[in-house]
């Protein structure tokens, strides 16, 4: 494996500006305050993962651009190649618009505080080269959901979401115990090509949790419900059980990935259909985003395990694509909730009449996720179905159908929150700069990204490439 | 090769571009800056209509002129990996030039009726930009010259049908009738994307001149066999049977008539209920190669085809009866591809969408005209069609009658054991979630709604003055009963 050092520990910067900006906002009382000192993390990840990103792409192929800090074992303990380079611009980008426009309600000191540190955890993931960081980051990134959960009042909730990621950390610890055991590289950039069945089972089982793959799937949606827009759309986009996917077994020829592909694909590609069913009887707005959230999860994780190059590809935009498009989402419905409580989806509510452009949004950014043409998610759907198709037919069908049940379900939506007349609503003020400049940025990147996708299906091809080279 | 080709491809680019950049042009502004004032908006659509009208007359007389058969306009891959690649293709021959030049013409026409119709109507934007999109995906359906493109095109009508469904949003039959028409679109659209995969699949190339070279439309041939082409030809079949509102999913296109006339007109008389006709004209070699796929589609469009004659009689509301009168026409003409015939159905097609749109516009004053022709008359105006009443027996009359009314029961046939049993089963599964997750239902601050309140355009509109000083036309819905099928 090629390693290139970077000239400062920019990785570590990355990881340390939201942690601090974290420890910062904890330490404040004033909401404005602490917006203020969020966002201005953010932006500063934003920036230096646009670099990286960038400098990740003009280093050679298959080559990790690592920090100078002391190496782990046989590598640096942070790198960043050309695979993780746009998630990190991913998350951070999902970081800045969640602290931008997050409602006063739902932005906090400590829920900001919160948000940060899970960017932080999960950009701490994303630059792992080492599998013991990257279990440490996936553990740290659970517990400010954890805590905001608990502290929410509803112990029941946040005990059974700590009992099923409980499961998925000590599926992943045990995984890391036998690779350990055996001696083997728990370097990350090195595809998987030995395996037990045991080893398989673990991680096939924390996959499942973090990705929210069925029956390990209902935290995904009950954190929509419940979770801080800024917390929710922060451990959504990143991945991270995807991204272990990635680098153990992704490319075909391993063990791993032979024992995991055809129980996982099967898994992935029914909760899909499952979620996307679900979502049509939703009577909670948030958390029927949280079931089209779950099955988005889940169409990228079928189109991973095919290991096609179009499935790949296809996936990984997607990824993207429903990354930004369901983190507007988020914030639409938490700034709808800042304006009329709780959205119930049971009957048509009217917002529309005091919130038009805030409905047009909604609709153009739900529209967005669930591949409108035109936007950056047609094209990943494009590629995601051919390539998952072409390799099983039958899980390439599920994601078609659950692709059109999600676009009616979208529909349904907007419908149900802002058709219909009610006559007892508030005057509320509709979208306000902040959070129409936010809205707005999000869907024109999906809708750039839809009409010329060429230089991002090509990053993405690339990412992928990067997985095919290093599994031979 | 004509040194003239430039020229035709410009002419061709400029036909679907010019729409297309007018509707990106008034999304964008409309986004960033708000609603564009009336006349803006209008001016705008129509300018981008006309100038696309004309291009595509003008490349139409060229074309005549110069003995040119197709255009075929590569504007290279929108994206591509590995072997797979999603080109903009751009096809025009014989059969683009009508669907051009009615989807320019009526949509222009349309633009023009609902300026003054939709006068300071608060969706007054949000409907010319959809009509904008609705004539940029229509033209992109007609002009692609491969099947991946043409889906881009077939999905954009679809959502903005729907869009206009719902166009009358404070009312809660538009958004349901909304739903309904988008879910048979969406369900359909699998059998789409599935065929456009296989056929990529099967054939190599997305491309029509390829897949189905090596002659220009309508004599090519498909480059898929035996149980392929079946299934091809099967899946496009279940997609058309969607869009164009054929047996058992012809109960949404009553129901769609909710949305503004106009609308009604151009989506359902003229151009969205045909797409699906374009749909298997264009791959009308697939249904050559697949003698079953064919049989079902005659087999479909005469049932519908009979099935709709009988259910329009039986209409009590004039947009009813002529949504079941397209209906019947569009099975006729279903009937006609199946049965292998390509000019004709183009033929039939064209008559059917120039006079389906006129009925549907004219749809309001229909009644008042009938009612000023009877009190002239001093009598009620004959009735038409007692001779073929007559010729069927008095007991299969009753039945047919009874059959009409329920319209085939087709809608209560498909909730009862399509869409129930999934419903209750995600109902089931909702509560089991629930359950597993721990979360109790959270408590709403909103209220449900306080019953249907009158539409704003059911109550009787104050004539107020428009800015030139002449009375604002009354909204139309307030002058005739909104469809029957609004209450089923």
């Amino acid at each position: 494996m090629h390693q290139t050092p970077l000239a400062l520990p920019w990785l570590l910067i990355l990881v340390a500006v939201p942690g601090c900006g974290a420890l910062w906002c904890a330490r404040l009382s004033d909401s404005g305050d602490a917006r203020k000192v969020a966002s201005a993390a953010a932006a500063l990840v934003a920036a230096i993962a646009l670099g990286l990103t960038l400098a990740a792409f003009g280093a050679p192929p298959g080559h990790f651009l690592v920090d100078p800090l002391p190496a782990l074992g046989s590598s640096a303990p942070l790198g960043v190649d050309a695979l993780s380079g746009p998630l990190l611009l991913l998350v951070a980008a999902v970081g800045l618009a969640s602290c931008l426009a997050s409602p006063t309600e739902a932005a906090t000191p400590v829920d900001l505080a919160r948000a940060l540190a899970t960017e932080a955890a999960a950009l701490l993931g994303l630059c792992a080269l080492d599998l013991r960081i990257f279990a440490l980051a996936w553990i740290l990134g659970l517990v400010p959901v954890g805590l905001a959960l608990f502290e929410s009042g509803e112990r029941r909730v946040a005990l059974r979401f700590g009992i099923v990621q409980g499961l998925g950390c000590a599926a992943l610890l045990a995984a890391l115990a036998l690779l350990a055991a055996d001696e083997r590289s728990l370097h990350l950039g090195v595809n998987l090509s030995q395996g037990g069945a045991l080893l398989a089972l673990c991680v096939g089982g924390a996959v499942c949790v973090r990705q929210g793959l069925f029956p390990l799937h209902s935290w995904l949606p009950t954190l929509h419900e419940r979770g801080a827009p800024a917390l929710v759309a922060l451990t959504f986009a990143p991945q991270l059980g995807l991204y272990l996917l990635l680098r153990l077994c992704a490319a075909e020829g391993g063990a791993l990935h032979d024992a995991l592909a055809g129980p996982l694909m099967g898994l992935a590609a029914g909760t899909a259909v499952y979620a996307a069913v679900l979502g049509l009887v939703q009577r909670d707005l948030r958390r029927a985003i949280g079931w089209l959230a779950t099955s988005q999860s889940a169409l990228i994780a079928t189109g991973v395990l095919s290991a096609s190059e179009g499935g790949v590809t296809g996936s990984l935009l997607l990824w993207a694509s429903s990354g930004l498009a369901l983190t507007g989402l988020i914030q639409a419905a938490a700034a709808l909730e800042g304006r009329f409580g709780r959205v119930d989806l049971e009957h048509p509510q009217g917002f529309a009449s005091r919130t038009p452009r805030l409905a047009a949004i909604f609709l153009l950014l739900g529209l967005a996720s669930v591949g409108l043409p035109g936007t950056l998610g047609f094209a990943s759907e494009d590629l995601l179905f051919h390539g998952t198709l072409e390799v099983i037919p039958a899980a390439g069908l599920a994601l078609v159908i659950a692709t059109a049940l999600n676009g009616l379900s979208v529909l349904r939506i907007s419908h149900r929150t802002f058709d219909g007349v009610q006559r007892t609503l508030p005057a509320v003020p509709d979208l306000l700069p902040r959070e129409r400049a936010v809205l707005v940025a999000l869907f024109l990147v999906l809708l750039g990204g839809g009409l010329l996708p060429g230089g991002l299906v090509w990053t993405s091809a690339r990412s992928a490439a990067v997985l095919r080279e290093r599994a031979h | 090769m004509s040194p003239y080709l430039p020229y035709l491809e410009a002419l061709a680019l400029a036909a679907l571009g010019l729409p297309a950049l007018a509707c990106l042009f008034h999304g964008l502004a409309s986004l960033l800056w708000g609603p564009l004032p009336e006349h803006l908006t209008t001016r705008l659509t129509a300018g981008s209509l006309s100038a696309s009208l004309i291009a595509t007359l003008i490349l139409t007389a060229a074309m005549a002129a110069l003995k040119i058969e197709q255009v075929e306009i590569d504007l290279g891959p929108l994206f591509s990996v590995g072997d797979y690649s999603f080109e903009l293709d751009l096809l025009v021959d014989h059969l683009t030039i009508p669907f051009m030049a009615l989807t320019s013409a009526l949509t222009g026409l349309i633009g023009a009726f609902s300026a003054s119709y939709l006068h300071r109507e608060p969706g007054f934007n949000r409907f010319f930009f959809l009509l904008l999109l609705f004539a940029s995906g229509m033209l992109v359906l007609t002009m692609a010259g491969s099947v991946d493109l043409m889906f881009a095109g077939w999905e954009t009508v679809g959502v903005t049908s729907a869009l206009l469904i719902g166009f009358f949003r404070e009312r809660a039959g538009p958004i349901k009738n909304a739903l309904r028409a988008f879910a048979v679109y969406r369900i359909c659209d699998v059998g789409f994307l599935t065929a456009a995969i296989l056929i990529h699949h099967a054939a190599h190339t997305a491309r029509f001149s390829q897949a189905f070279a090596p002659c220009a439309w309508p004599q090519g041939s498909a480059h898929l066999e035996g149980s392929m082409a079946t299934a091809v030809g099967l899946l496009l079949v279940f997609a058309a049977l969607g869009k164009s509102a054929q047996v058992p999913f012809t109960g949404w296109l009553p129901r769609a008539m909710e949305g503004p006339t106009p609308s009604s007109a151009i989506f359902y008389g003229a151009l969205s209920i045909h797409a699906g006709v374009y749909l298997l004209l264009r791959s009308a070699p697939v249904l050559d190669a697949a003698p079953i796929a064919a049989g079902a589609l005659v087999a479909i469009g005469v049932l519908t085809a009979l099935h709709a004659t009988f259910v329009g009689r039986a209409q009590t509301d004039i947009k009813s009866a002529l949504a079941y009168a397209s209906i019947t026409q569009v099975g006729l003409i279903m009937a006609e591809v199946g049965l292998g015939f390509r000019i004709l159905p183009l033929v039939h097609l064209s008559g059917h969408a120039c006079l389906r749109t006129l009925q549907i516009l004219r749809s309001p004053s229909i009644l008042h005209e009938r009612h000023l022709l009877e009190q002239r008359l001093a009598s009620d105006l004959p009735e038409t069609g007692r001779f073929y009443e007559q010729l069927i027996p008095l007991g299969l009359r009753r039945w047919l009658y009874s059959w009409a009314l329920e319209r085939g029961q087709h809608d209560t046939l498909l909730l009862r054991w399509v869409v129930a049993p999934i419903l209750a089963l995600a109902r089931l599964c909702e509560r089991l979630e629930a359950f597993v997750s721990g979360a109790d239902r959270p408590s709403y601050s909103t209220p449900p709604p306080s019953g249907d309140s009158p539409p704003a355009r059911d109550r009787a509109p104050a004539r107020e003055l428009s800015p030139s000083g002449r009375a604002a036309p009354i909204p139309v819905e307030a002058r005739v009963s909104a469809p029957e099928a609004t209450s089923r």
